[in-house]
């Protein structure tokens, strides 16, 4: 059958552009009048009407929000401080993805390391008495992300110097939460703690209070 | 909201940040759902994110206005996930056959209890091949017209027209198996 020039098969094409109500006046005129004639199509439209209702009120995981705000606005402030950089070697980085593989052996080789780290450091004061006796490990106070070229040496430094460790992470986008070492979680101590990794831009690409 | 979306991008161009993290706060979400339903991978579409993101900005003064900004941003989404993709190891992702998909597509009234069922549906698209996947997030989940979407994902209307009809089929055929098996 052909409806305003247009042949089933195509007004069958535009049913999922009839369901969303994106059509021009004079399509969904045509597949109006293609459906009132066609009971299959009907049943089309409901079952295509059913599927955008799942895909709208599908849940995935939270985007990186904020944190991805000043991941990007870091990027760019390095890309242009290499733009305005005499050509040391003619090249510009871009932020490509080759660090993946990098990022991936650091986070693997830092959770490693994390793990010796706890036992070596409990004497040095993460842990907190509780009035039972029981131990419980600070919260972290910190949270940091680490640049992809970073290594695991470098980090042990740089968390070992501000007297710091790792409590959790890494998160889907790479930020780690860090604990204070000794036990003082005063606001001041936490300030020298951020400073400290902040000092290091090399290794620590950000750096703020939890 | 298209002239003000074109302003921001004008102060952009001429390096102001602030249009930057407000472009971002905007956009972000959608362009983040948008290349996750591609990815399937957070962590790579977080990715993916920031590099469309930086690519904004360092193209704002290249925008012609020929499209709408949406269309724009996501076409560079659309176009910086599918470089993603070809950087993966071949055979990382596993897709639906399109020749099973065609085969014997039952009936839309059989399939509609199916199609109800979040989790299935979920499971279902997450089979589909990456164009695909791509034209039913736009079309479903945009809302997005044919035209723009083709615009998006640089083809011909008729291509983005044929993709949403064997995803359709596909998807039709995926939850009448899952039926069949008694998990619905």
């Amino acid at each position: 059958m052909v409806e305003n020039g247009k042949k089933d098969e195509d007004l069958d094409l535009l049913l999922p552009w009839y369901v969303n109500g994106s059509l021009s006046a004079e399509e969904t005129k045509a597949v109006e009048a293609y459906l009132e004639d066609n009971p299959h199509a009907r049943d089309e439209v409901e079952l295509l009407s059913a599927l955008r209702g799942q895909v709208k009120e599908e849940t995935i995981e939270n985007s990186p929000g904020e944190l991805g705000l000043k991941r990007l606005r870091r990027e760019i402030s390095l890309s242009e401080k290499q733009d305005a950089a005499p050509a040391e070697s003619g090249t510009v980085v871009t932020i490509a993805s080759w660090w993946r593989p990098l990022a991936v052996a650091a986070c693997l080789a830092v959770v490693i390391q994390a793990g010796f780290m706890v036992d070596l450091t409990r004497d040095a004061g993460d842990e907190v008495g509780t009035a039972g006796g029981e131990i419980a490990y600070a919260p972290p106070v910190l949270q940091v992300t680490f640049a992809p070229t970073a290594t695991e040496q470098d980090i042990r430094e740089v968390l070992q110097s501000a007297g710091t460790s790792i409590a959790s992470g890494p998160t889907a986008i790479g930020v780690y939460g860090l604990r204070l070492l000794g036990g003082d979680t005063s606001d001041a101590q936490i300030d020298a703690a951020l400073t400290k990794l902040q000092a290091r831009g090399d290794v620590v690409t950000f750096a703020e209070r939890n | 909201m298209a002239q003000e979306d074109q302003e921001l991008l004008s102060r952009m161009a001429n390096g102001d940040q602030s249009a930057l993290d407000e472009f971002y706060r905007q956009y972000e979400g959608r362009v983040y759902r948008f290349i996750r339903s591609k990815l399937n991978d957070s962590f790579d579409a977080a990715d993916v994110l920031n590099e469309v993101m930086f690519e904004v900005w360092r193209s704002a003064g290249r925008f012609e206005g020929r499209s709408a900004v949406s269309t724009w941003v996501l076409g560079i989404a659309h176009h910086k996930a599918i470089d993603r993709i070809r950087r993966r190891k071949p055979g990382e992702s596993v897709e639906l056959d399109p020749e099973l998909a065609e085969d014997e597509t039952p009936n839309p009234a059989e399939t509609l209890s199916a199609a109800q069922n979040a989790e299935q549906v979920r499971t279902c698209v997450d089979q589909l091949s990456e164009a695909h996947r791509s034209v039913v997030h736009l079309a479903f989940f945009e809302d997005l017209p044919y035209g723009e979407i083709a615009s998006i994902v640089g083809c011909p209307e008729g291509t983005v027209k044929t993709r949403m009809f064997h995803a359709k089929k596909a998807l039709m055929k995926c939850l009448a198996g899952l039926k069949e098996m008694g998990l619905l």
